[in-house]
């Protein structure tokens, strides 16, 4: 039957003999006391308290970063940007002036020679010149003359 | 109930702390750290449990265990060896009994009993918080205690309710 908790029996000499044993124990008295003291005041903060602290300092944080940066806005600044626009429409370019053109040059140059061959202007011949390469048919008989002198000479 | 004062704090440590590592040591190979670790705990309770030696037998107890499974993991053989060298008692020459005697013949207990024992004797736990540190009925552990203390007679030729004829060195 067990003995009652409440009221144990007492020991036997066997178990004092026991019990008179000390139990080796290497306990940093100051040590363990300084740790404890520190628990003991870490026990105020606890680690809720803790968060909430730290919430509470970045909340207001921000708010104090965002206020600045809302009433500290810098003053607008000119960007430089290089815009490519198109380039205005050129002048026209002032005429030249041809040069004068000598009297043969005008009637029997190549620019006047072309300009009678595109406009069909073949009532008289070309004749080319030793000196501007084309002259006026003056001296040179036409065909009909030719003609007629070639059937005077066969008669 | 107000937090643990440093006084008492002291007196429970002088009272209870060779007991404590003497119980820590039953599961690991470092037992002041465990009763070190148990003491902070206890001077960070807002208020004192209501039986402070047992709230810390407890909780050297779960360190304990904790700390000697870790332990195991890591390194078996190191730890027996620790646990080997370490002296469980004092030595006296005034002691009728051999510590190192005593020691060896408590590790041969089964862990139930040597642990009702150490909590009984150096601890002076009653059975009703030896039965609620080991989670068993009162009975049980002073089942326990009495069926361990019956093997330390033996081994040491102590009849029932005597002292032992010589001193046992």
């Amino acid at each position: 039957m067990p003995r009652d908790a409440s009221t144990p029996d007492p020991l036997s000499g066997f178990e004092k003999q026991l019990q008179s044993l000390r139990p080796t124990a290497a306990l940093g008295r100051d040590q363990l006391m300084f740790r404890a003291g520190q628990a003991s005041v870490e026990r105020g903060v606890t680690p809720r308290r803790w968060w909430l602290l730290a919430a509470t300092n970045g909340i207001s944080a921000l708010a104090a970063g965002l206020l600045v940066a809302m009433t500290m806005q810098p003053e607008p600044r000119a960007e430089e940007q290089v815009v490519e626009r198109p380039a205005p429409p050129a002048p026209p370019a002032p005429a030249i002036e041809a040069p004068p053109v000598r009297s043969a040059d005008a009637e029997f140059g190549y620019l006047a020679l072309r300009n009678r061959a595109i406009q069909g202007d073949w009532r008289e011949p070309l004749v080319i010149s030793s000196n501007t390469g084309w002259e006026k048919s003056a001296a040179t008989p036409s065909y009909r003359q030719l003609l007629e002198q070639y059937s005077q000479e066969l008669r | 109930m107000p937090s643990i004062g440093p006084d008492e704090l002291g007196r429970l440590l002088d009272e209870q702390g060779p007991a404590l590592v003497l119980y820590a040591r039953q599961w690991c190979a470092s037992p002041e750290d465990v009763v070190q670790e148990a003491f902070v705990q206890l001077a960070r309770q807002a208020a004192v449990p209501d039986r402070p030696a047992a709230w810390l037998f407890r909780v050297v107890r779960n360190g304990a265990i904790s700390l000697g499974r870790s332990s195991q993991r890591r390194t078996r053989r190191e730890q027996s060896r620790a646990n080997r060298s370490a002296p469980w008692f004092i030595v006296s020459e005034a002691d009728r009994l051999d510590g190192q005697e005593v020691a060896q013949a408590l590790e041969t207990l089964p862990a139930e009993q040597r642990e009702a024992i150490v909590a009984r004797l150096w601890g002076q736990l009653s059975f009703e918080e030896i039965a609620e540190l080991s989670g068993t009925s009162t009975s049980t552990a002073h089942r326990w205690y009495q069926a361990g203390l019956t093997a330390l007679r033996t081994r040491f030729n102590v009849p029932c309710h005597e002292t032992p004829a010589r001193p046992i060195r």
